[in-house]
């Protein structure tokens, strides 16, 4: 024993001491019983989203103009009653084709008034929302939600969830009766007064109602014709945008850097060579 | 037995006065040029050093950029970001760089760390290359914590808000250093403005750690795969022109991942909840760092008993540091006179069998806090801390090792005829 202590040494020893007590402790963890784990009846009737394909999607995808303007009809007709888009300016949306007499025209019938300050009496006034004013939406709160639930901004939704533009869309269009066995078994389950059920959205109860309702429900002023299924593709896809307008540009110049690279790189792979084969 | 390299000879001149009067060229030639000896037999895992410092240089060019527009409060945090992705001159270039290059920092620190570990390259006489290298691990953990903090979304939020909390486990005082870290209660305006003085200061510490770092690997001159100190000239190749072309080549395709990686999947790492700005009152459903800390973050979560008077959150605090540390102490560790795994067949199984279990608990550190993951986690932990504690101090009693040939030269002849 000693003997092994000395092969050992007093350094590694305490070290070994210690380690097994790591390993005592955790393994103590790992034979605790453990509380009987419920699993959430919800993700049973949770579907798997539906495939969305857009212009802009791969490498070389682009963002179709007209369908994005679509898409901004749709967002100000029908979302913007309740949600805002807050990281874009009205002067943005020059970049999807309209025109600055068709900005104005927007940001004049916004929804939103801005706090602001009369410069002449230097009384408080709520005016129209500038060029260079966030699109923001009816709950919008510059200091945050402060703890009260509200339509969340979708400027970046696409982004920030899981899914991207499939999710959007597939809770665009997902919207179904609520299915009769959720009723005889889970009664949990059923949906609350003034939710609605929708398979794609986490917990299948969701508080915003259906949005698209029915066909032509905007005037798509490109003569398209406006069924559910082409509004919320469209809107979904301004949204992808509004999430990441630099996405074609980012494409574009990657592709060129990339081929740059792949050169350079193939250069030094020669030279590499050459100097090493020498020796 | 140390070979000595050709001396620097300033060649007209001006560098015949500059060298009088500043060597910086004969700096850069005993360190970069033909005055640093490397072994000629070394394989593409000892580019790593040289990808981290390019990865670090990156974080350094574009976190300076993002550092000019970037707002620290916690009211316009998350839309100056967003502002300079939209409005800034190749913002979104910036600021997709800088994410993507925290990643593959830590990607490329793991894959040169792993391959100190295999190599055995922690070993006298490198202890201290490796320690400062631990410390420069720490380091850009901490960097990293303060700036995924920075953007102040969702996740940005709760990760510092749970980070934080680990100090709460320091008895009778923990809360009070929680909230003196914090500034308030929570996270709050104080927080980023702190936040973002140290994340701005660290990587300047870090890029001076670096220099001790080469600095002290350059008094001993580098390893190499077969744990052989080199003897002979023959075994030796000048740094210039060899393995500048070498590391050339490694720094071309680092950056092809580098910019496929920027420009094509750039939120391929990120957690979709940090698009969504920091809420006080919402707790995400599952909270969990960035990719680079699920393993440590999966020990945390490994204890889950109170034991022995101490309660579980600390035992677990306890853990996840010592997971930690565990990595300074390797050179006292293992002290098997075989220095590289190729001559260590049982080591080697045991090495491989901890690379798979790291991948394990990084598996489990990104899933919810849920069984099975926790107890699978725990025996991942457990193996995690029976490879270092236990298993590498007493390898070298037990183990019957190859035999290790003589010099350098002969170890590579027998491998290209084997
Ligand atoms: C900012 C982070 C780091 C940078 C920039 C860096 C840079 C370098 C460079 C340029 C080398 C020489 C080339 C090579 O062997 O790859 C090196 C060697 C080495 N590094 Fe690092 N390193 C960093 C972090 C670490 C860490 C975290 C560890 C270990 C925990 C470590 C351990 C070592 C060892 C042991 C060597 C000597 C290897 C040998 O000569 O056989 N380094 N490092």
């Amino acid at each position: 024993m000693l003997n092994l202590v000395r092969r050992i040494g007093f350094i590694r020893l305490v070290c070994l001491l210690a380690g097994l007590a790591m390993c005592f402790v955790l393994l103590w963890g790992a034979f605790q019983p453990r509380a009987k784990q419920e699993i959430d009846p919800a993700a049973r009737y949770q579907k798997p989203l539906k495939s969305l394909k857009l212009p802009s999607d791969g490498l070389t995808g682009h963002f179709d103009k007209k369908q994005l303007r679509r898409g901004f009809t749709v967002f100000q007709a029908v979302c913007a009653s309740c949600h805002g888009a807050n990281q874009l300016r009205f002067q943005d949306l020059a970049e999807i084709g309209y025109s600055k007499a068709e900005i104005d025209g927007i940001r004049q019938e916004w929804i939103n008034r801005i706090p602001d300050v009369d410069p002449n009496t230097g009384e408080a006034l709520m005016r129209q929302p500038n060029r260079n004013d966030r699109i923001t939406g009816p709950y919008y709160n510059p200091l945050g939600s402060q703890g009260i639930v509200t339509a969340p901004d979708l400027s970046l939704i696409t982004k920030a969830r899981k899914g991207g533009a499939a999710y959007v869309y597939s809770l665009l269009t997902g919207y179904e009766s609520e299915p009769k066995e959720i009723a005889e078994r889970y009664p949990q389950l059923k949906t609350p007064e003034g939710n609605f059920y929708n398979p794609y959205f986490k917990g299948l109860h969701i508080a915003m109602p259906v949005a698209l309702l029915s066909e032509n429900q905007v005037n798509y002023e490109d003569g398209t014709k406006a069924s559910t299924d082409q509004m919320a593709k469209d809107v979904t896809a301004f949204l992808a945008w509004s999430a990441e307008p630099e996405l074609e540009n980012r494409h574009r110049i990657g592709i060129g850097v990339i081929a740059f690279l792949l050169v350079a790189t193939g250069l030094s792979v020669v030279c590499c060579y050459r100097i090493w084969r020498k020796l | 037995m140390k070979l000595s390299p050709p001396p620097y000879q300033p060649k007209n001149a001006f560098t015949r006065w500059l060298d009088d009067r500043l060597p910086v060229i004969r700096l850069w030639h005993d360190v970069m040029g033909k005055g640093y000896l490397v072994p000629r037999n070394l394989n593409w895992l000892w580019n790593f050093g040289v990808l981290a410092g390019i990865a670090l240089t990156i974080q350094i060019i574009t976190g300076l950029a993002l550092a000019m527009h970037y707002v620290a409060s916690s009211n316009e945090a998350f839309n100056s970001i967003e502002a300079i992705m939209r409005y800034v001159g190749f913002g979104w270039l910036i600021r997709y760089g800088h994410m993507v290059g925290a990643s593959l920092f830590f990607a490329a620190l793991y894959i040169h760390m792993f391959r100190g570990v295999y190599y055995g390259s922690y070993k006298a006489p490198r202890e201290v290359v490796w320690l400062i290298g631990v410390l420069l691990f720490m380091l850009a953990m901490a960097t990293a914590f303060l700036g995924y903090s920075l953007v102040w979304g969702q996740m940005s939020y709760w990760a510092a808000q749970v980070i934080t909390g680990l100090f709460s486990v320091v008895p009778f005082v923990g809360e009070k250093i929680r909230i003196w870290v914090l500034g308030g209660f929570a996270p709050n305006a104080a927080t980023v403005n702190r936040f973002f003085v140290l994340h701005f200061t660290l990587p300047f510490v870090i890029l001076a750690v670096v220099g001790l770092h080469v600095w002290a690997l350059h008094r001993q001159g580098s390893g190499n795969p077969t744990g052989i100190e080199v003897k002979k000239a023959e075994e030796v190749v000048p740094m210039q022109p060899y393995y500048i072309a070498k590391d050339l080549v490694a720094i071309g395709v680092f950056l092809l991942i580098f910019c496929s990686l920027v420009f094509f999947y750039p939120n391929i790492f990120t957690d979709p909840d940090n698009y969504i700005p920091a809420n006080p009152f919402s707790t995400p459903a599952h909270i969990k760092p960035e990719w680079y800390f699920w393993p440590f973050y999966a020990v945390l979560r490994s204890f889950t008993v109170n034991f022995m008077g101490i309660p579980a959150k600390l035992w677990g605090v306890l853990g996840m540091g010592l997971s930690v540390l565990v990595w300074g102490l390797l050179p006292w560790l293992d002290n098997s006179p075989v220095r590289s795994g190729r001559y260590r067949p049982v080591f080697r199984c045991f090495f491989l069998l901890f690379m798979a279990d790291i991948l394990l608990l990084g598996f489990c550190g990104k899933q919810p806090a849920e069984e099975p993951w926790i107890r699978l986690g725990q025996w991942a932990s457990l193996y995690y801390f029976a490879f270092f504690l236990v298993i590498l101090p007493i390898l070298p009693l037990v183990e019957k090792t190859k035999a290790v040939p003589s010099s350098v030269e002969e170890a590579e002849k027998k491998r290209t005829d084997a």
